[in-house]
């Protein structure tokens, strides 16, 4: 007689198999593996992790599906302090997403490391008219690197001055007069600023971080310097009109006493939240950062508004954002299609009536109902002439070379014509050494 | 070895025990160890020797941090050492609620660095700050100190935040070494009318001084390579005055994008930790009799 042993065996081993072959069943459906036909792409950004403006990005991926039956869109949410990160590492990993969402200091560095796709046919086929008659030119000029078009603008916006008219109107200064140069702007300063009562006139930032340089950036530009040439070939931070816009905001804080203590452990959130708390009589900020103050204090809307930097010159720092489509994209006739969805006037609209994000589309920042609103009034007038975030990419690397030299002046270690002379000679290093290697 | 292994006898049945973690410590920490060494080599595609060491160890930025590092480990044990000892001393004793007071001075160990960090940073903020409202109230200062805006406080802010957060550890190594002490000494020691302060340095501290030298050692590894606190407090500033090494080497990495010279910094980071290492193992086979 044979022993049961053997069948026992066999029936586990059997029943193990099928348990494993339904997984594995179960699995390749919900990916999708059987509809070998689809195209997936995935989508990766910032925005997806943020509310409403997550939802209503998902919703547009849902009504391109429909519309485009052979494509799936799988939404990838990150941090946003991870957006470059991540990127990079999966890009230098092989296994980049296929479209990704940039801040436009970001598209040059990764065009310069080659991990996008070039995109000057798309555009002359899809555009028949100049494009800076379809985009803002500062969206543009971030799109492209080296005369190549790598990016499709997304969201636009500038950086203007907001105004809390309660304080000004404590003051006895008027809220629809805002000061035009700085003198006029100090004098304002000097007015509201009670320190006794922890309220002042106006915020630095510059804790340690890249953005930090970028706020400093928008008192060169109305000064009318800045700190790289047009072409990127030369620094220029140290010219006599970046020195006077360096020491103008140090003195803010060294000498006229206008911000608060701590200036150098400023971050974003320091920075918005004493605006948002009613402290800071006037803010240089994003059109973006409207928002998180709401979201800080929404009592504080009625008091907000917007007005240009004042300066010899009206040049606004700009911001914004543009796609771009991964070098290793499988699809990518069917990615340009889905950027081309997103970016039209409609889906532009309804991100700047959901979530307050600047239309990068020109024909959607100048609908009457997005220009009724006095702040996107303001990033329309300043966007003509707006320029964008440094467009190298040795910027991150500059950036900190310039906030260093930024907390060194602010501490006092060292005078700001000579903390400002040093970064412009390192960063003229870095540029020698950079170009060295074109 | 590998004959017994094969055949499942002896000291080879051991093995086997051991292959899965041996082998997971092989993918998560010898390969990125090798794999960040080939890297440390190389610029991009080309191999350059030991370029990025030569470029490190001639940095001013490198030099400063590595300064701060030296300055952050040394004090973060001095008072871990001093702090830990004397909680240890008092907690030997039988003393009412012993048990919940052990509890209760372990807590900082529990809490998670980023979360001391956040919470210490708080603390420390020059306008509400709880430690600037507690200082002028009671006079010790005249007006706000910005504890981690000025280059004089940073470092120190940051050190005091590392000392409450890890003095448990060196608590528990020193209390579980007084333990081991046998009664008989001290006794011995007041028949012979040595006071507290005798019996402490002719006693206590002999008898401790292995656990002293390798908790001290363990803790400096440890802070030598600290990341959580520097990077939520400050990320390095102002002006570098609190970047440490590890601190470098992340940002060399992930703003940067240099991963071939943040590995050449790394790769520095751990020869120092590997001396502390050696000196540790030596005093170990010192206690063990190897």
């Amino acid at each position: 007689m044979k022993s049961a042993k053997p069948f026992f065996k066999m029936t586990n081993v059997s029943v193990l198999s099928i348990i494993i072959f339904a997984v594995m069943l179960c699995m390749m459906t919900a990916t999708g593996a059987f509809s070998a036909d689809k195209i997936k792409l995935r989508f990766q950004d910032w925005r997806l992790a943020e509310i409403p403006t997550g939802k209503i990005m998902e919703q547009m991926f849902r009504e391109f599906e429909k519309q485009n039956p052979g494509i799936i869109v799988e939404g990838e949410p990150i941090p946003a302090k991870e957006r470059e990160r991540k990127f990079v590492i999966q890009s230098k990993a092989g296994n980049p997403p296929d479209i990704v969402r940039m801040v436009t200091s970001t598209a040059p560095k990764f065009a310069d490391m080659g991990v996008l796709l070039p995109l000057d046919e798309y555009y002359k086929k899809e555009f028949q008219i100049p494009y800076d008659q379809i985009y803002a030119p500062h969206l543009l000029d971030a799109s492209q690197w080296k005369g190549t078009m790598y990016g499709l603008p997304s969201e636009g916006g500038i950086y203007f001055l907001y105004i809390n008219s309660k304080l000004y109107g404590e003051a006895g200064l008027d809220p629809n007069k805002p000061p035009q140069t700085w003198d006029e702007w100090l004098e304002h300063l000097k007015k509201v600023t009670n320190p006794s009562k922890n309220i002042y006139g106006t915020m630095v930032r510059a804790a340690v971080s890249v953005g930090s340089p970028l706020y400093l950036k928008m008192y060169f530009l109305a000064n009318g310097a800045s700190f790289f040439n047009k072409d990127y070939t030369e620094v220029v931070m140290d010219s006599p009109e970046g020195i006077e816009a360096f020491k103008f905001w140090v003195e803010l804080f060294t000498k006229h006493k206008v911000v608060p203590p701590g200036a150098t452990e400023i971050g974003y959130t320091e920075y918005i939240g004493a605006f948002a708390q009613g402290r800071i009589a006037t803010l240089p900020l994003h059109g973006v950062g409207r928002g998180s103050i709401l979201k800080a204090n929404p009592d504080i809307e009625e008091y907000m508004v917007p007005a240009l930097m004042p300066g010899k010159h009206k040049v606004a720092l700009a911001r914004g954002t543009v796609h771009g489509i991964s070098k290793k994209c499988k699809h990518p006739e069917a990615a340009w299609k889905l950027l081309q969805f997103i970016g039209n006037k409609e889906n532009h609209l309804k991100l700047w009536q959901s979530s307050g994000i600047y239309p990068g589309l020109l024909s959607a920042l100048n609908d009457p109902s997005v220009v009724s609103n006095p702040f996107a009034k303001i990033v329309a007038e300043g966007s003509k002439t707006a320029q964008a975030y440094p467009l190298i990419p040795i910027w991150p690397k500059t950036a900190n070379i310039l906030v260093n030299s930024m907390q060194e002046a602010l501490l006092g270690v060292k005078p700001p014509e000579q903390a400002l002379r040093e970064a412009a000679d390192k960063a003229r290093e870095l540029l020698k050494e950079y170009r060295e290697k074109q | 070895m590998i004959r017994n292994m094969l055949k499942g006898r002896g000291d080879g049945v051991g093995y086997w025990f051991v292959l899965p973690s041996v082998l997971f410590l092989a993918v998560t920490i010898l390969f990125p160890m090798i794999y960040a060494f080939k890297l440390s080599l190389f610029k991009e595609e080309t191999f350059v020797g030991f370029l990025h060491f030569a470029k490190a160890l001639s940095s001013k930025v490198f030099v400063n941090d590595f300064i701060n590092t030296v300055h952050f480990t040394v004090w973060s044990v001095v008072f871990h050492l001093i702090i830990g000892m004397a909680l240890a001393l008092l907690l030997n004793r039988a003393i009412k609620g012993r048990l919940y007071f052990r509890v209760l001075l372990l807590i900082p160990w529990m809490i998670a660095p980023v979360v001391t960090g956040i919470t210490w940073k708080w603390m420390l903020n020059n306008e509400y700050g709880v430690i600037n409202d507690i200082f002028l109230r009671i006079g010790i200062i005249k007006d706000h100190i910005p504890w981690l805006a000025s280059m004089e406080w940073a470092l120190p802010s940051i050190i005091a935040a590392n000392v409450w957060s890890r003095y448990p550890f060196v608590m528990i190594m020193l209390l579980a070494g007084l333990q081991a002490i046998p009664d008989d000494l001290y006794e011995a020691a007041s028949v012979d009318g040595a006071s507290a302060y005798h019996q402490f340095w002719s006693i206590t501290l002999p008898q401790l001084k292995y656990v002293v030298i390798l908790t001290c050692l363990l803790d400096a590894v440890w802070t030598f390579r600290l990341f959580d606190l520097t990077a939520v407090m400050t990320f390095g500033g102002p002006a570098r005055s609190s970047e440490v090494l590890s601190l470098l080497v992340y940002r060399v990495a992930f703003e940067d994008f240099d991963f071939n010279y943040s590995s050449a910094i790394a790769v520095l980071v751990f020869c120092v930790s590997f001396v502390f290492s050696i000196f540790y193992i030596k005093t170990l086979g010192k206690t063990t009799g190897e």
